[in-house]
């Protein structure tokens, strides 16, 4: 039985911020990219420099786009991206710049390709998708800094059949 | 010498566990250390994430006085966000987890204790 459409999508992010590297591209190499399992969450996953952890989100129809027989159901799909910053004590590089640097290069990752996760063809899995908001991991005790990117994909699924792609 | 740090030996031979001390600077040397374990929390600022947070009991000095495998780590050579603690993951279990120490909870003359994340 083939995936449902959303986790296609999720497993298309997940590859696309793999890639993130230092190179001509990007200023950061991202050292894991996590869609924790319940044990993960629990017991067995720590955090550490460059982590990133995505998490997914509310799914939200859109009537407007919502349309045919049998129906396509068009959905907003929203994921959460933490990027973790864990800096050492002799780090004179001030956070933040830190934190904007690998938040760039999330965004640039999410966006770089305007086919994806657009695509073309049968490859296609959003009608649209955009950052919603990048805000920043706050952590009183000053333990680990980073920042949180929402985006939010647009996508269209059969009715009757949410593994059926019905963006086209 | 202090009653302190006459005492941490014995904390670590009755209670104590091997760990491996990795330096940000590329260094790493067994030790023994009293590691708690705690319930998963949930991650300040990450409201979604639950992750273990252990405070790992160490020798506050990288010799022993009495034999060296009851050696730790001076907290003066500690770099909190570059160093790392590898230990198994639960007691009596083999599988062996790396983790970034964020923060020194408490220290003494005896002992030094570390926020493992």
């Amino acid at each position: 039985m083939a995936n449902a459409v959303v986790e296609n999508l999720a497993l298309r992010i997940v590859d696309r911020l793999k890639t993130i590297a230092v190179g001509d591209t990007y200023n950061n190499t991202v050292n894991r990219v996590l869609r924790p399992t319940r044990t993960d969450w629990s017991v067995g996953m720590g955090i550490d420099h460059l982590d990133i952890i995505l998490e997914q989100g509310e799914r939200t129809r859109e009537d407007e786009l919502s349309d045919g027989s049998p129906a396509a159901i068009a959905w907003l799909q929203s994921f959460i991206l933490y990027g973790f910053v864990v800096l050492s004590d002799n780090e004179s590089t001030p956070v933040d710049q830190v934190v904007n640097d690998f938040a760039a290069d999330i965004e640039k990752a999410l966006t770089i390709d305007v086919q994806w996760p657009d695509g073309d063809g049968d490859d296609h899995l959003a009608i649209d998708s955009r950052i919603t908001s990048v805000s920043p991991i706050l952590d009183p005790a000053g333990e680990y800094s980073g920042c949180i990117v929402t985006y939010d994909c647009l996508i269209r699924t059969q009715e009757n059949d949410p593994r059926v792609n019905r963006v086209g | 010498m202090s009653f302190l740090t006459e005492t941490s030996p014995a904390f670590l031979q009755h209670f104590g566990e091997q760990v491996t001390y990795i330096a940000a600077n590329g260094g790493r040397r067994k030790i023994v250390a009293n590691v708690d374990r705690t319930l998963p929390a949930t991650l300040p600022g990450v409201p979604a994430a639950h992750t273990p947070s252990m405070v790992v009991h160490v020798r506050n000095s990288r010799t022993s006085i009495t034999d060296d495998d009851y050696g730790g780590i001076s907290s003066r050579e500690i770099d909190t966000g570059g160093d790392c603690i590898e230990m198994v993951d639960r007691n009596n279990k083999s599988t062996l987890i790396r983790r970034r120490i964020v923060s020194i909870v408490s220290v003494d003359d005896g002992m030094v204790g570390l926020g493992v994340r």
